[in-house]
């Protein structure tokens, strides 16, 4: 029935629990990763220090071939013979990793060290002889298990984004949604808004952000170069990927800095306002305002629009409302003031449907010079008209 | 068929107006079961959002038959017209067994017309 599907459509409970299973995958795949191809073989490498040097005969050695759908991949295959203590032994494990890579001609230099027939040093553990390594330093095929943390912070992020988009389409009545501020002073009765988002979390956002990014990037570069092959397309191909990493390891840059920045402080005489009301605005800068040039600050309206267009979503905005309330230069101003902000009679009150919303959020921007600016959005909740008193 | 007809055809209403009416139908047989509901819905690029703010069931005992409705508006959300968002309120009638649907949408707003965002502005802007 047509109504019924439409009411359930603001339910999200199944893609929230979706979420939580995607994500848990992705962790407990990460983290299976991270265990098998690094800390496991870690552990070993580190066990195996205490082993005893013991002279070995090669006995067989041959590049071993292992077809998968995305090509072939190559690894060492290396037999051989000792004797320790009133026994014979054999072994085939050359180090303890187990990985194979797209390079046969890497594998077929190890390969030809240890030819048949010629002898070499083995490393044997003396609780257990049948037990040795014919390799025990550290290389960076240990470190590929850590690709598995890429995995780990994706699941992560899934995980949070599925909280973040439960718990703000809880609220079913577009009418009842209502941000709390943060504190409100019960002598004045005045409330301090919250900003969007603070320094310190879009520097957490964006790096975790360009570790993804770098991390994946990273793992592919490194295996374009550890092939050997000069591939000038695969260069070329990676180039885009490459200066995006550059861009956001700019961006981590930025943003810490952004945290010593001073902090902008928004009171208002009431935690929401009539349309057509006129409301109190007091600000304050947090820290050495000194550093500030210029300061603005508006009260904007936005339309936002979230859609889905196959598996991606989408968000479009558009600002319908500016109403400026400060543009200074004066040092004095910028510290601190209060403005009467008059809220427009004929607009849109403040809605949330879920999917579609009407915002009204002050903005307040900052430049220093040399340095990044100041800036941040503060949401403020505009009620209908009393309509008692109206039509 | 169904049909909902309010009275004096007014279909522009004020927050905390009361919207009243007749609904009625003419089908083949007794529908099991009918119910009108008020609610809003919003179109435009975002995905559809809609929420029921009040419903009724209307006791069906013929094929052919006319019921009073009323309803009490809230004060909010208002209809409006945005660049990237409407809203629209709307009435829907719904019989069962035979299934049938019927809508008639109205206007929400503290003013003759409904709320535009960005009126006479086609600036490209967003």
């Amino acid at each position: 029935m047509a109504i019924q599907s439409k009411a359930i459509k603001n339910k999200s409970v199944g893609g929230r629990g979706c979420m939580f299973i995607f994500g848990g995958i992705f962790v407990a795949a990460g983290l299976g990763v991270f265990w098998a191809a690094s800390i496991a073989p870690l552990m070993q490498l580190i066990d195996a220090r205490s082993w005893d040097e013991t002279p070995c005969v090669v006995e067989e050695s041959y590049v071993e071939t292992h077809s998968g759908d995305d090509g072939n991949t190559y690894s060492a295959y290396i037999r051989y013979s000792y004797a320790y203590g009133n026994g014979d032994y054999e072994g085939d494990q050359y180090n303890f990793t187990d990985v194979s890579t797209g390079s046969r001609k890497r594998h077929q230099a190890i390969v030809d060290i240890y030819s048949a027939g010629s002898t070499a040093v083995c490393y044997v553990n003396p609780d257990a002889p049948e037990e040795s390594v014919l390799k025990r330093n550290l290389t960076p095929g240990y470190f590929f298990g850590f690709m598995g943390l890429l995995f780990v912070g994706a699941g992560c992020l899934v995980i949070l984004f599925g909280v973040f988009q439960g718990s703000s389409s809880n609220a079913k009545s577009a009418s009842a949604r209502r941000r709390d501020p943060i504190q409100t002073d019960s002598s004045t009765g005045r409330v301090t808004l919250e900003p969007e988002s603070g320094p310190i979390g879009r520097f957490i956002g964006i790096t975790i952000f360009a570790l993804i990014w770098n991390g994946i990037t990273g793992a592919v570069c490194f295996g374009i170069l550890s092939d050997g092959g000069v591939e000038v397309m695969a260069y070329i191909f990676m180039t885009p990927f490459v200066l995006v990493g550059v861009l956001l390891i700019g961006g981590v840059f930025y943003n810490f800095l952004g945290m010593f920045n001073p902090r902008v402080r928004l009171s208002v005489d009431r935690g929401a306002a009539r349309m057509g009301s006129d409301i109190e605005l007091e600000w304050s800068i947090v820290g050495s305002s000194n550093r500030i040039k210029s300061f603005r600050i508006k009260l904007e309206g936005h339309e936002q629009a979230r859609y889905t267009r196959g598996t991606n979503t989408y968000t479009d905005e558009h600002i319908f409302t500016t109403i400026d309330l400060l543009n200074t230069s004066e040092r004095r101003e910028i510290a601190n003031g209060r403005v009467t902000v008059t809220i427009p009679e004929y607009t849109m009150h403040s809605f949330d449907g879920g999917n579609n919303k009407i915002i009204w959020e002050f903005s307040v921007h900052g430049e220093i010079n040399r340095w990044p600016d100041v800036g941040n959005t503060f949401e403020y909740e505009i009620l209908p008209l009393d309509h008692s008193e109206n039509r | 068929m169904l049909n909902l007809k309010t009275k004096d055809d007014r279909l522009e209403y004020g927050p905390g107006d009361t919207i009243e009416g007749r609904a009625s139908w003419r089908l083949d047989s007794s529908p099991k079961k009918a119910q009108l509901f008020l609610m809003w819905f919003t179109m435009g690029k975002g995905d559809e959002d809609s929420y029921i703010v009040d419903e009724c069931e209307l006791t069906a005992s013929g094929s052919e038959e006319e019921k009073p409705f009323s309803f009490k508006l809230p004060d909010r959300p208002y209809s409006f017209e945005g660049k990237l968002i409407s809203l629209q309120w709307t009435l829907e009638l719904v019989t069962h067994d035979p299934d049938e649907v019927y809508r008639k949408d109205f206007m929400l707003s503290p003013w003759v017309e409904q709320v535009v965002l960005n009126k006479g502005d086609d600036d490209d802007d967003d």
